[in-house]
């Protein structure tokens, strides 16, 4: 939440350089090379499979192209007792049956073989411990004019534990928080243990809903180093200025050794209601 | 502990010693009589600073002190003094010294048709013989002249114009010394720290031009009765205030006004100044059309006043403040953050001989944000940070070879990081308070500028400086990988650390001929309280942390020499000076730290070295109708800091290998004056991407090593015409008109780079350079009477 206060101020903070007048101009800049990282997008849920992990290749920055992605690797997911292989249904895309449902609680360790960087065959591995989600109340939708937005309003309790929440919405099962950009992310630092008051976690652009739309909000419980991941790749990947950012920084990663992205176990729960 | 009471007691019977010495009887140490009082100016009855003594009998004299003060001891004889001051016709008067004179002198500025003519003969050689380097003196009436953004006037601005002073982000206030961060800067302003000179993020700083009166920068070699920062030391003195009859001051811009109104209380005895300034922006805003722009409420205010008394002929007392604000509002947020800091000085002649002066000084500084009451996300959230000292200076003048200076001074520190509580019943936040903690910070001094012979000039001196965290306080422990092991709490009032150390400064000039002479410096500054930020540019919300068991002292060893030569008969003072500084302990963040709000704030410090190095190179020019001065720095600074790019050593974010300004003022009549000012620097140090990952969609950068990139070169034309009005006799009103243009010749400088990914093809990713301002002219009505 911290980093979401934060983020209160930069919403607001662009009217200071309305103030100064600020122009934006594309630029030519040459970079380096870098070598080639593998890239790993996954997790498992407490919900029915297929469980997800896809992999691909990190390219040099201005390569403009789409992701080299890893074929014919090996991915297993395990807790520890049961030890699930995943199956490459589309190039680089490796899924797990419906069967696999994931258990707060438990520690899954994702195990990934035959990834061939530059010639050379490598191994990687990465864990995360599914916490558990506490219950949600109810959602509202309320619509806000001088922004145009719709907000998700969310009503619960948060529970006494230390909690990371990802929220994140859908329209008629359609998923519109679909860049990891338009993820919402809380740590209830600043209100533990307190109620929530229909507080805006999600929203809906004005165009994207028409009345009898039906809306989703997602609450998920995730692990800290995975908000982390979050708050990081989106503080990397948003506008800078030197005002208020740090030195640019690599983002963490729970894959070793050496890789790119994050493996999650989350555990999550959903709410419906009506656009009028 | 022991050796440091003895040191103590040492430097206290010494103290002792030298106020019985100076007292009574022993008037005529030595036989020598003393010619002592205030130098001031004749229009207002201000006390002049550095304005100089001169013996002309023995070819040799003194100079005023920060409250101009002079005393000079000479053997009983005749002779002929000058006292001068730059821009003052010179007053000569002959003494048949037998007994100990008060002497009081008042200096009549010289009208503008004479100026050139008589500031050449009595100023000349005065900055090669002078003991100090790596100073320089800057007075109002240069600053002035300095085109300057949006006609705002500016002492912070005109200061990174000169060599060996960048300004740290475009437009902004904050200023880096010889590749030091900001916070290594200590500002004062009549003795108390300003811990945040900027106003509306920076663009402004808290400086108003009309009420200050002196302007003096140290760039290394700062002297030891000031402590505590590293880099550099800016000495503010704020106007007095008229004693001979009510007058005042001020403009109206583009974007602000101010007025200054001062005057006598009781004449030649007591006198007030008082200086208001605001912008409004705001008001503008508001008549906008766009709701996003006119429900957005801008705008900063400050405030200056000073009374100061003669309350005898040996005792004098100051009374100074300073109160400004920010404040940026609109319905959804709320922030507003500004400095105070108060001050009274009381100055006391214990004799001719013996001059002190008193300080009690506040100091503080303060942010709040928030949303307003009455959401589920209302919150207000406040930080603070106070300092109360107490200070005692004493200058001592035996004869004209030495100067002593030494003194005393304790500062209480009173932290508080950041409360943040949830507005309202129907509000999620709770309250969420970092701990305040508590530290003294104590300096002891010993300082004295010695003349031996005509050619060397030495000065040294030493500082003990010490400090202590006190209790209450919570310290987090640490592990190695900085993760929190356990924490201790401690009673109030107890001392639960302490950090002490000795800071020797010292230098030598040497004369090579009249028109030459050789300096050489060297001087040890340690920092105890830090800020926490990582931006480059200096935000709102800085808030400063001490150093604790977890933090120990940034620690800078200085060597600095110069060659000084003065040309065409002292129409151009030419410098050189190289210098080479190591900072031990020096503090950096961790990856994305998180600076606010944290209480484990000290998990996220880095430590390590870092050191910077250059060649200054400074032309400058006082006087004829074409004035100014063209500066080059030559420099590199970088980091080695553990947890910090994998512990590979990086270039400081103020690295910027060139450096130059030009900074001339063209009088073309006494009415007419043109200015300009063009500046060039190597462009900072950037990290850039050079790999990217697919990650959610999104493109994300994988970063080259630490500040490995530069941002473009940065350069600027700035130009000014001023237009005096014509003076009327019998009347004291004089107007001025002035007009700037900021950025003549509109550079698109880049403020910021970013990567951005196509929003219709997020497949392709381009770098987009953000600049702020194009070609800015200025309308300014400057007045006084």
């Amino acid at each position: 939440m911290k980093r979401a206060l934060f983020k209160i101020m930069l919403l607001v903070f662009p009217s200071f350089s309305v103030v100064f007048m600020s122009c934006t101009e594309r630029i030519d800049i040459e970079l380096d090379d870098t070598y080639t990282r593998l890239v790993v997008e996954g997790g498992i849920t407490d919900q029915p499979g297929p469980q997800r992990v896809v992999l691909s290749l990190s390219g040099n920055y201005f390569e403009n192209a789409p992701p080299r992605w890893v074929e014919g690797a090996r991915v297993s997911i395990s807790d520890g007792e049961n030890t699930y292989l995943l199956v490459e249904v589309a190039p680089g895309i490796y899924e797990t049956g419906p069967e696999v449902i994931g258990v707060p609680g438990r520690t899954y360790v994702l195990d990934i073989g035959g990834v061939v960087i530059d010639g050379q065959e490598q191994e990687f591995t990465a864990r995360s411990t599914m916490p558990r989600v506490s219950a949600m109340d109810s959602i509202g939708l309320e619509y806000r004019e001088d922004w145009e937005i719709w907000q998700v309003q969310l009503y619960a309790l948060d529970p006494p534990s230390r909690d990371f929440y990802l929220f994140r919405v859908y329209v008629n099962d359609i998923l519109m928080s679909d860049t990891i950009d338009e993820y919402v992310v809380a740590s209830d630092e600043f209100f533990n243990g307190n109620y929530t008051y229909g507080i805006m976690v999600q929203w809906l652009d004005r165009a994207s809903v028409s009345p009898g739309d039906t809306v989703t909000l997602e609450m998920a419980a995730i692990t800290e180093e995975y908000a982390n991941f979050i708050w990081e790749l989106q503080d990397q990947t948003g506008f800078n200025t030197p005002l208020f950012s740090g030195p640019p920084a690599n983002i963490s990663s729970n894959v070793q050794p050496g890789a790119m992205g994050f493996f999650h176990a989350s555990s999550l729960t959903r709410m419906k209601a009506v656009i009028d | 502990m022991k050796r440091l009471s003895l040191i103590g007691a040492l430097l206290i019977f010494g103290f002792f010693r030298l106020l019985a010495a100076a007292d009574g009887p022993v008037e005529e140490m030595a036989g020598r009589f003393t010619i002592s009082g205030n130098i001031r100016n004749a229009g207002t009855g201000e006390e002049l600073l550095g304005a100089t003594v001169l013996v002309k009998e023995l070819s040799t004299g003194t100079s005023t002190n920060v409250y101009g003060f002079y005393s000079i001891s000479l053997l009983p004889g005749r002779y002929t003094l000058v006292f001068s001051y730059v821009g003052y016709e010179p007053h000569t008067q002959t003494f048949d010294l037998r007994t100990s004179t008060t002497c009081n002198i008042e200096l009549r500025p010289v009208s503008a048709m004479l100026g050139e003519v008589v500031i050449q003969g009595q100023r000349q050689g005065e900055n090669l013989a002078k003991a100090e380097m790596s100073v320089v003196k800057m007075d109002v009436k240069t600053i002035r002249k300095i085109p300057a953004l949006m006609g705002e006037v500016d002492i912070l601005k005109a200061i990174q114009l000169l060599p060996g002073v960048q300004a740290t982000s475009e437009g902004g206030s904050g200023f880096s010394v010889r590749g030091g961060n900001p916070d290594q800067n200590l500002i004062i302003l009549d003795e108390a720290t300003v811990h945040n000179a900027s106003h509306l993020l920076g663009f402004f700083s808290v400086f108003n031009n009309d009420a200050i009166k002196d302007v003096n920068l140290y760039k290394g070699d700062i002297p030891a009765w000031a402590g505590g920062r590293l880099s550099s030391l800016l000495d503010v003195r704020m106007k007095d205030g008229n004693m001979k009859a009510v007058s005042g001051s001020g403009g109206i811009g583009t974007i602000s006004s101010r007025l200054t109104l001062e005057g006598p209380l009781q004449k030649d005895v007591s006198s007030w100044v008082l200086s208001g300034r605001r912008t409004y922006a705001d008001v503008f805003l508001r008549l906008s059309k766009n709701e996003e722009i006119n429900e957005n409420i801008l705008y900063f205010y400050d405030f200056n006043g000073k009374m100061n008394f003669r309350i005898s002929e040996n005792d004098r007392l100051f009374v100074s403040g300073y109160y400004g604000k920010d404040v940026f509002r609109n319905p959804d947020f709320k922030m507003g953050w500004g400095n105070e800091t108060m001050s009274m000085r009381w100055n006391h002649l214990f004799s001719k001989r013996l001059f002190s002066n008193v300080t009690v000084l506040r100091s503080a500084y303060r942010y709040n944000l928030g949303v307003p009451e009455g959401q589920a996300n209302s919150f207000d959230w406040a930080a603070r940070m106070v300092d109360h000292g107490i200070k005692a200076d004493l200058g001592f003048y035996p004869d004209p070879n030495n100067t002593l200076r030494f003194g005393a001074s304790t500062v209480y520190h009173r932290f508080e990081p950041g409360v943040a509580r949830g507005l309202g019943e129907e509000t999620i936040f709770s309250t969420f308070e970092v701990p305040h903690s508590f530290a003294i910070e104590s300096g002891l001094y010993v300082s004295n500028e010695q003349k031996l012979g005509s050619r060397v000039v030495l000065k040294y001196g030493l500082r003990y400086s010490m400090f202590q965290n006190i209790g209450s306080g919570t310290v987090y422990n640490f592990d190695e990988r900085f993760q929190v092991i356990d924490s201790s709490v401690y009673a109030q009032g107890r001392i639960y650390n302490t950090y002490a150390g000795f800071e020797p400064r010292a230098g030598m000039t040497y004369l090579l001929n009249e028109q030459s002479s050789l300096k050489l410096s060297y001087s040890r500054t340690r920092q105890y309280v830090h800020l926490a930020s990582n931006s480059t540019g200096g935000t709102p919300l800085d808030i400063w942390f001490p150093s604790s068991p977890n933090v120990k002292p940034q620690v800078a060893d200085q060597f600095a020499l110069g060659y000084f030569r003065n040309l065409r008969e002292g129409m151009i003072e030419a410098s050189a000076e190289v210098y080479y500084k190591m900072v031990d302990h020096a503090i950096d963040f961790r990856d994305h730290a998180e600076l606010l709000l944290n209480k484990e704030l000290e998990g996220e410090l880095r430590f390590g070295e870092s050191r910077a190095y250059g060649l200054e190179l400074l032309f400058r020019k006082n006087t004829g109708a074409l004035t100014g001065w063209v500066g080059y720095t030559l420099s590199r600074s970088d980091r080695t800091i553990r947890g910090v790019n994998d512990g590979r050593t990086y270039r400081s974010p103020y690295d910027k290998p060139h450096d130059v300004s030009v900074v001339l003022s063209y009088e073309l009549n006494p009415r007419l004056t043109f200015g300009a000012n063009w500046v060039y620097a190597t462009g900072n140090p950037v990290t850039f991407p050079t790999g990217r990952a697919v990650i959610g969609n999104k493109v994300v950068p994988i970063y080259s090593d630490r500040n490995t990139y530069r941002m473009p070169d940065y350069h600027r034309l700035d130009l000014s015409i001023t237009l005096l009005g014509k003076a009327k006799p019998g009347r004291n009103f004089q107007g001025e008109w002035n007009l700037s243009v900021y950025n003549a010749y509109a550079r698109k400088n880049a403020w910021a780079i970013n990567f951005v990914q196509d929003e219709a093809n997020p497949e392709i990713t381009y770098a987009e350079k953000t600049y702020l301002f194009s070609i800015i002219p200025s309308l300014t009505y400057n007045f006084k009477f």
